[in-house]
Formats: C-alpha cells, structure tokens, sequence
C-alpha cells in the first residue's frame, strides 16, 4: 500500500515553486487574457526554475522529477500562477512535447532541443489533431512520404496549442495511411528555423486565452530522417505515452487552481461571519464549500494514486484515464459553483470569472471525457 | 515456447489487467480481433514484447497476423530471435 505524505523534496519543491510563481509569474493576466496575448517574457521566467522541464532528467537540462513529483510541481504552479494559460501552455510544452522527445527521440535531437527546452529558451508545441480527424486522431491527411534520408511532408493540422509561438513542433504525419494506428503512424520533431511550415494566425477562444493556439500548414516540406522521433511507425506509441504524462500530471495545474479558488471563496464565507451575518444565513455556503473541500480530496488522491502508479513503471492506461476525467470534470463544475457563492462578483472580469471560461477546455483537451470513459470500459472489458 | 507464452499471459492478465483469467486466456484465444485488447494495449504489447526478448517490431509486422493470439506472438518472438522474420 501507499500513503502520499509528500516527502521533504516534495515539500521544498512546492513551496520554492509557490514562492517564485507568487513573485515573478504574476501580474497583467487580465490584459493578456483580453488581449489573447503570450507572454515570452513570462515563459523565460519559468524557465529559470525549469517549470519547462520538470519530468526531464538533469542531464538534458530537467529537473528529473518523477510522475508524482511533477504533478506536485504543477499543483503547487496552478496554485501561485494566476496565468492558467501560461500553466496550460508550459504542461502542454512539457509533457506532450519535451517528454517524449526525452523518452523516444534520438540522443542527438535530445541534446540539441531539450537543453533549450527546459530552460525556457524554447517553446514547443504538440501537433496531432486534424480539421477531419474527428474522435480518430489517428484517421489523418497529413503524410510524410520517405524519399531516401528524408521525408516530404503535406498537411495540415488544426487546434495546437503554443502553435504561433513554437520554436519546435512534435508532429505526427501518416507514413503508411492504410496501417493507420497500428504501425501506419510516424513522429517527427520541426524546428521552426529548418523546416518550411506556416502557422496561421491565432485562433479566438474563449479561455486559456494567453496560451496561443492556431493551424499549422506543410507543403511538401522537406524532413531529414534525423529528425524521425522513434523509429518508422511508432507514432501511436508516442502519441500514447505522451497522453498518458497528460492525463496523470496535467491536472495538477487544475488542483491548483481549484484549490485557490476554494480559499477564496472560504475566505469570502469567513469575512461575511465576521462581519455579522449569523451562521445560519451562511450555512448553505459553508455546506457547498464543505462539499467542494471533500469532492477535491477525492479527485486529488486519484491523480496522485494515478502518477504515483506511473513513477512506478506501471501500466496506468486506466488510472490515468479516470484521474484525467475525474479532476477535469470536478474543474468544470466547481469553478461554475464557486463563482455562485460570489454572486455577480463571480461574473465581473477577474480570476473567478476567468477560471471558468479556462476550465472548460479541460474536458476535452488530451481526450474529451467520452473519450475517457471509453478508454476506462475497455479495461473492464466492456 | 511455453516460456514466452507465459511470460505474455502474465503481462496481459497481471500488467494490462485483461478482463480474463490466466486459465481462461488459451493459447489460441484471439486477442485483438476478439477485442480483448484494444488498440493501445496492442502497442503496450508491442512495447513489453521488443524489450523482454530484445527484438524490433517492423511497421508492418505490428499487426493481427503476429499479435492475435499467444500461439502467434510466440512464434514470431521465436522467428524474430531466430532471425528468420
């Protein structure tokens, strides 16, 4: 069995990381979230304490964090950033992007990008869905097609977040398109000064908005085989393996950002007591947060069993699906819910109002709940 | 043979939790074409066979032909230690 009393690392992570994000990853996120805009200067910061690089060993520039580690980490960022979409775009960056350039790119694409990765000098974006692909991300038009040491590549690809701001892209292209899934998919890592591609201009989205998002455009762009992530073919590998850092440790950041608002909303509950309002007025309040307080608990012990599980070397094909559904769905609903205890304070421009305009993404990025629940019924042979 | 067979049998019912016991999973029980397995437990499978026995699946050979049953991954395990796949 197992019990998650973090440990002293775990503890000085945390706070070393609430402490820097409280004092140097704060400020103007009502004007970037208006404005749609992302802020580099805030990227660089993070990377002074390897927030881009958390799960990526020391010896390519990471902190070598752990599963369980880095969705601590991520909590602890959720928590102290108020940016969600700066957190979302450097979780995106690392655990759909760095990780597994780290754990099936080749040693010389290790040590030329995760460095850069890690430090904030970089930023990269994950490159997978398609205008046409639907609930089949694998069913895709773009292909790359072998041509001796190289590959020409023709596409496009929809919805990728960092995508007007990346310096790398981790794309995923059909090799064999009848093979699909099973064999017919190839990763590839771009680097946006080499590789010929065109990013369209941001897309409006209504949260996460200072994380960038738009279309990435290949026309017959030339790729040499080193750039191959993984071997021909083990692009479904890849693309699953990321997913499943996604789904395990993503969620801190919603932890974190739930947690925050609870104390928000509790301290609102406490100052209305002590000015005079009798308990029992409050206590349909104090019962919704009571609730709130438990239902986060639950949900946070399954992320944290679903990474501990993951730090392990097991298979979490499921705990990291229903760690994933769990703490996204609860995002949903307890933003809406606490913005209620707030009345139309809860609506004005702010962090409350803010926070559930971000988390409805969170239900369908890295797989949409129905996704998840499918993924968790086939484990129960279903 | 029967060592390889094993060793599968235990990683799909003990690690991927294959909602089928170590008895009831047969030698020729269809694994993918049943949907026992699905796709991504196809590439854990794909996974945990390159690095117990030390070879490489090619794109093609990640298919129901060598995947569908423990009869089959045995002996394309066997064929690929014995360098004739």
């Amino acid at each position: 069995m197992y019990a998650f009393t973090p440990s002293a690392e775990q503890e000085a992570l945390r706070q070393e990381i609430v402490d820097f994000a409280t004092a140097h990853l704060n400020g103007g996120e009502e004007l970037r979230d208006r404005e749609q805009e992302f802020s580099r200067e805030w990227w660089v910061a993070a990377g002074r304490i390897g927030l881009p690089g958390l799960c990526i060993p020391e010896a390519y520039g990471g902190r070598g964090l752990d599963p369980l580690s880095t969705l601590l980490a991520l909590e602890a960022l959720g928590y102290s950033c108020r940016d969600n979409g700066l957190n979302f775009a450097l979780s995106a960056h690392l655990l759909a992007c760095a990780a597994p350039l780290w754990l099936f790119g080749s040693e010389g694409l290790k040590k030329a990008y995760l460095p850069g990765l890690c430090r904030g000098e970089l930023v990269a974006a994950n490159a997978m869905t398609e205008p046409s692909s639907g609930s089949d991300a694998f069913r895709m038009q773009t292909v790359a097609v072998e041509k001796g040491d190289a590959f020409r590549i023709s596409g496009s690809k929809s919805f990728v977040s960092n995508g007007p701001v990346a310096d790398g892209v981790l794309l995923y292209a059909a090799t064999d398109p009848a093979r699909g899934f099973l064999g017919g998919i190839s990763a590839f890592w771009l680097d946006r000064r080499l590789h010929e591609y065109k990013a369209g201009e941001p897309l409006r989205k209504m949260g996460l908005r200072s994380c960038p998002l738009s279309e990435l455009f290949f026309d017959n762009m030339l790729v040499d085989s080193s750039f191959l992530v993984g071997r021909t073919g083990r692009g479904a590998m890849i693309f699953n393996r990321s997913m499943e850092w996604e789904r395990a440790c993503l969620g801190g950041c919603h932890l974190g950002n739930m947690q925050r608002l609870l104390e928000m909303a509790t301290q609102l509950v406490r100052d209305q007591l002590a000015g005079g309002i009798p308990r029992h007025e409050r206590q349909s309040a104090s019962f919704a947060l009571a609730d709130m307080q438990a239902r986060l608990e639950s949900v946070r012990l399954l992320a944290y069993s679903a990474a501990w599980k993951m730090g392990e070397g097991k298979n979490v094909t499921r705990e990291a699906a229903m760690a994933k559904l769990a703490v996204s769905e609860l995002y949903k609903k307890l933003t809406l819910e606490i913005a209620t205890l707030f009345g139309a304070a809860g609506l004005a421009p702010g962090e409350v109002e803010r926070s559930q305009r971000d988390a409805v993404s969170s239900t369908i990025y890295s797989g949409a709940s129905e996704m998840q629940k499918s993924i968790i019924a086939q484990t129960m042979g279903l | 043979m029967d060592t390889i067979k094993g060793k599968v049998r235990d990683f799909l019912v003990g690690e991927l939790n294959l909602p089928i016991s170590q008895e009831e999973l047969k030698d020729d029980t269809p694994l993918l074409s049943s949907r026992l397995i699905d796709s991504i437990s196809a590439l854990l499978l794909v996974e945990f066979l390159e690095k117990q026995y030390g070879i490489e699946f090619k794109p093609h050979e990640v298919s129901h032909d060598n995947l569908d049953s423990l009869d089959l991954i045995a002996a394309f395990v066997e064929d690929k230690q014995g360098g004739h796949a």
